[in-house]
């Protein structure tokens, strides 16, 4: 039995592809247990893969920069006190650097000439290895030929290969004045959950908050010291209603039935440099406004730290969404987080012209107003069921 | 009395007689005319149409090709619809003036817009040692002669259907039966009405890496072949052509530019057989689907050796078929 | 070989019918002379001065519905069978108004099926297997009718020739073969091809009548061919005609004619002149006045008749 143990992308909640950016351990270099071994990039999140016992990485089989499934293996390595001359026999039996995981190997083929490998660059002789249907294809969808490798016949371009060039986004040769971006995986996945979020028939509602007694509230609070975010007081009020008479609005949409959850697996949208992230807050509902406040300004350091463990980001059943803490954006209709049905977006408090009784008659004052967005899927909710959620939310952050 | 789904186990020539019997039967203006003819016929597809019909339109003739090409346009002009079975494919270069200039030009030169029936039956194609004087392909030459229509049945389906297609038909047809598919069987339509229209392809087997275009007795190598292929992960698609003249192009194309890749397979030899025409245009029609040069499959240019063991080595083989396709996969 | 018995008396009007459209081939063939000296022409023509006797006098014998198969040269056996000059000249000169539709020049492809003119085809020999076609058509049919091959001494070489005469004289079929012998292929004489030049000799080897005729003269033809006919819708089967006729002008218009004889001549007998013995009066001036005003009048109607448009080249390939 080989002392070489492989070492394995771990499962991360729901991910499929890892890209590995960066190893943190040379090879033959040792390690303790936590070490982080290296960097990997998921569709949701950039995280260190630790170590989990102190060990030596004999071999990194899988380079910087490639993309990977989880579960792939991606370097080999040995418990601390392993035997060195144990490991080097084991190295040797193990084969040839680029080796591929141990199978038979392929019977040689009988006497067939070998296959000419087609370079990569084309330049007018490989002309002739191009078919009419690549060169087609690449007219067509403006692909580069010189800038792939072929999965056909001897390695030449097929079809294929420029289908798939066209569907992934292309470095594109930049024109004057203009510097291309390449998409980042992260990136890349969130355009893929927005474009299938905007197919979802949503409508949002409206309604305007008096902050006034929430404010008060606050103050009192701090004093008490018990400090607690605006938002937190607002997404307390908004769990209570949903973890109690407007459990339908905390529920995940199927086309058999909708999922309402007891909990609340509150989503907070937080912003970082490499997109929307949205770490979540399971059973929300139970936490008060400093509790709650403070579990939002930790989860949002992680995120934008990296720190955040992959299952932080999923499960969640509501999302808020607070754009008003960047600018005094006047309103914050969002995309759903599929397949939750609900998003509440908070926009800019602004000091707003109210219209006020007083003494049997109305007068304009100057009152800290928020006027937040629900936006709900409609195949799920009704207007009446989201005015009911935001009347009830109005109500309660008035009355604190 | 058949209704429409009933069927019959029978062999290619005796259903290419049934459809004449059947034709006979209803169009008093056919007869049937060709050496052996009233005695059943050399390859038994004339058995029994002169116990019904009688000598007067059931006739042997004597060994003279020309003439009983010529008789069949000189009678279709005066309003018959004769039914000229030239005994081998070769003969059609004995009769050569006769099919290739009078039947296919005479209605053209004259300015005649008229109906003009005629079935030149040609059985080609090897059938075990006949030699090369017996065993021609030559079905390319109506390709080439413009005012004719040519046909090749694979089975014995199309054979019987074919055939009486071509008797409705208002133009000549040269109707190549195949030698080596003579006694093959199959379920024939009793029905009188079933008739394959000219011009439609069959697709034999539907398939997305390749297209195999192929005619009479290539058809059942070829659908072989693909069984092999199968089972090493290559998926062919068969077009059975049944027609050349007019040839199905939409069809051809339309398989063309689903798979990429292409070949033909037919027994006539290769330099300037109907492969020929078949691939110059779908590479003018289809250039650009297509993922490499389009191969063909077919007889050795040679004049085909009497022996019956070197006459198998000049025809394409099960094997070679396949081989061409890895070869078309591989390129 | 000496002919059957044959009647030779010449039913009333026959004679000025026949020399009324022997009138107007000739009226044809002196303009074709002139027009392919003086104008371009598409293609050869082959002229028939000289040999009209023939066709005038074998059609005089047919029905309307008989089979007519000619080739060679002129239009007598058009003209005779009852086709007008006007898509004769039409296709000559290749426009619209031509029988073809314009597509006919040196090698006339003129036909109408509704007068029996089936048409012509340009290889020599082509003739034999397709009036032995309509003349199996006509007995499978027991129409009636009767099918004629026209063919030159030369042609009778041609395979054709045979295969098609065992078969017709073996069924007994309505076909009659008529031989126009003016003893030159091109410029090569007839002996130096063929072991006799009598055509007519062949008969005895089909076990059929042969006939020879005087072919400058048209009630002789019509009477060898009015036999032929009555022997063939009797259910007799076929005859060999065979009339000796002389070509007066070359092979094709143009042709030199170096092959001639100086004194080839001599004796010609010019059909016209065979034929008005037998009119009375100036019935035979009239009648080639009314030919020669009938064909300048078609030649005109030709000459400004349009040529026809690249659409044509795609007609007639095919049916329905």
């Amino acid at each position: 039995m080989s002392v070489l143990v492989d070492l394995n992308i771990p499962h991360m909640g729901s991910v499929e592809n890892a890209k590995l950016i960066e190893w943190r351990v040379a090879e033959g270099g040792a390690f303790s247990a936590g070490d982080i071994l290296y960097e990997v990039e998921t569709d949701k999140v950039a995280t260190e893969v630790e170590a989990d016992a102190a060990g030596i990485l004999v071999r990194q089989l899988a380079s910087e920069g490639d993309e990977h499934k989880v579960g792939d293996r991606v370097g080999l390595w040995a418990p601390a006190g392993t035997d060195a001359a144990a490991i080097a026999s084991a190295l040797e039996a193990f084969g040839a650097r680029d080796a591929a995981p141990p199978v038979a190997p392929a019977p040689a083929p009988a006497s067939v000439a070998p296959a000419q490998p087609i370079a990569a660059a084309v330049d007018g002789e490989e002309r002739a290895q191009l078919s009419p249907l690549v060169r087609k294809l690449a007219r067509e969808h403006g692909v580069d030929l010189s800038s792939l490798a072929g999965s056909g016949p001897g390695g030449r371009i097929v079809g294929e290969d420029v289908l798939a060039a066209a569907s992934k986004p292309a470095a594109a040769p930049a024109a004057e004045g203009v510097r291309a971006v390449p998409h980042s995986l992260r990136r890349r996945t969130i355009a893929k959950r927005m474009t299938e979020a905007a197919a979802i028939p949503t409508l949002t509602a409206d309604m305007q908050i008096d902050l006034t007694a929430l404010l008060a509230r606050r103050t009192a609070d701090n004093a008490d010291g018990r400090p607690a975010s605006i938002m937190a007081y607002i997404a307390v009020a908004a769990c209570s209603l949903l973890a109690g008479k407007h459990g339908g609005l905390n529920a995940h949409y199927t086309d058999e039935a909708l999922l309402v959850s007891e909990g609340v697996n509150l989503g907070v949208a937080v912003d970082t440099p490499d997109g929307l992230v949205v770490p979540v807050i399971r059973d929300a509902q139970t936490l008060d406004a400093a509790a709650l406040s403070e579990r939002i300004a930790k989860a949002a350091a992680s995120t934008r730290t990296g720190d955040l463990a992959p299952s932080a980001l999923e499960g969640g059943t509501f999302t808020l969404s607070n754009p008003g803490s960047l600018g005094p954006v006047i309103r914050a209709e969002a995309l759903l987080v599929a397949p939750q049905v609900a998003l509440l977006g908070l926009p800019g408090i602004v000091q707003a012209p109210v219209a006020v009784e007083r003494d049997g008659a109305w007068q304009i004052e100057a009152r800290p107003v928020v006027r937040p967005s629900l936006t709900f899927d409609h195949r799920a909710l009704d207007g009446g069921t989201v005015i009911a959620f935001l009347n009830d939310l109005k109500s309660a952050l008035e009355s604190l | 009395m058949a209704d429409g789904n009933d069927t019959q186990l029978m062999g290619y020539n005796a259903a290419m007689g049934l459809a004449l019997l059947e034709e006979m039967r209803r169009d008093e203006t056919i007869f049937v005319l060709g050496q052996g003819v009233a005695t059943g016929g050399w390859f038994g597809a004339e058995k029994g149409l002169v116990a019904e019909f009688g000598t007067d339109r059931v006739i042997d003739s004597g060994i003279s090709e020309a003439f009983e090409a010529g008789l069949a346009a000189g009678a279709a002009i005066a309003g018959m619809k004769p039914v000229v079975n030239m005994g081998f494919g070769d003969f059609a270069l004995i009769a050569g003036d006769e099919i290739y200039h009078k039947l296919a030009k005479w209605r053209y030169m004259h300015g005649l817009d008229v109906p003009m029936t005629a079935v030149i039956i040609f059985p080609i194609g090897t059938m075990g040692g006949a030699g090369p004087e017996h065993s021609s392909c030559t079905e390319v030459l109506g390709m080439h002669f413009p005012g004719l229509k040519v046909v090749v049945p694979s089975s014995a389906t199309d054979a019987k259907g074919l055939m009486k297609a071509a008797l409705r038909e208002p133009n000549p047809v040269l109707f190549h039966s195949v030698q080596s598919l003579g006694w093959s069987r199959g379920e024939v339509p009793l029905d009188p009405e079933f008739i394959i229209p000219l011009g439609q392809a069959a697709i034999r087997r539907a398939g997305r890496q390749m297209t195999i275009i192929t005619y009479g007795s290539m058809v059942p190598r070829a659908m072989e072949a693909a069984e092999r292929l199968a089972a090493e992960g290559i998926d062919a698609e068969i077009i059975d052509l049944r027609t050349l003249v007019p040839l199905d192009w939409d069809t051809v194309l339309a398989s063309v530019r689903k798979t990429h890749r292409a070949m033909v397979v037919h027994e006539a030899a290769r330099t300037a057989g109907p492969g020929a025409e078949i691939a110059a245009q779908i590479q003018e029609r289809a250039f650009f689907d297509l993922e490499g040069p389009i191969l063909r499959v077919a007889a050795r240019d040679v004049p085909l050796p009497q022996h019956s063991d070197l006459e198998a080595m000049c025809i394409p083989s099960v094997d070679d078929i396949a081989a061409a396709a890895r070869k078309l996969i591989e390129t | 070989m000496t002919n059957p018995p044959m009647d030779e008396a010449l039913p009333e009007g026959v004679a000025e019918e026949m020399f009324g459209r022997m009138a107007v081939t000739r009226a044809i063939e002196r303009l074709m002379a002139k027009h392919t000296r003086e104008e371009r022409f598409s293609g050869w023509w082959h002229p028939g001065e000289g040999q009209e006797a023939a066709g005038i006098g074998a059609t005089a014998a047919l029905q309307r519905d008989d089979y007519l198969w000619y080739q060679g040269r002129g239009c007598s056996w058009a003209i005779g069978k009852g086709m007008a000059p006007g898509p004769i000249l039409g296709d000559l000169l290749g426009k619209t108004t031509g029988a073809t539709g314009g597509k006919g020049g040196g090698v006339p492809h003129w036909a109408d099926y509704s007068i029996g003119v089936m048409g012509e085809g340009a290889t020599l020999g082509s003739v034999f297997p397709l009036a032995g076609g309509s003349a199996l058509a006509s007995k499978i049919r027991k129409d009636g009718r009767v099918s004629l091959a026209d063919f030159g001494d030369g042609t009778s070489a041609r395979g054709t020739f045979h295969e098609t005469l065992v078969h017709a004289a073996a069924w007994k079929l309505p076909l009659i073969y008529f031989c126009e012998n003016n003893g030159l292929l091109v410029g090569t004489r007839l002996e130096a091809v063929n072991p006799t030049v009598n055509i007519a000799d062949y008969a005895a080897g089909y076990h059929i009548p042969g006939i020879t005729v005087d072919g400058q003269d048209a009630a002789a033809v019509y009477a060898a061919t009015r036999y032929a006919v009555d022997r063939a819708r009797a259910g007799k089967g076929p005859t060999l005609i065979e009339a000796k006729v002389v070509r007066r002008l070359g092979h094709y218009a143009g042709d030199p004619q170096h092959y001639r004889r100086p004194d080839e001549f001599d004796d010609y007998r010019d059909p016209l002149d065979v034929l008005a013995a037998r009119l009375s009066g100036n019935t035979a001036a009239r009648l080639i006045e009314e030919a020669d005003a009938e064909v300048s009048a078609a030649y005109a109607e030709a000459l400004a008749a349009p040529s026809p448009d690249a659409s044509i080249l795609d007609r007639n390939l095919y049916h329905g």
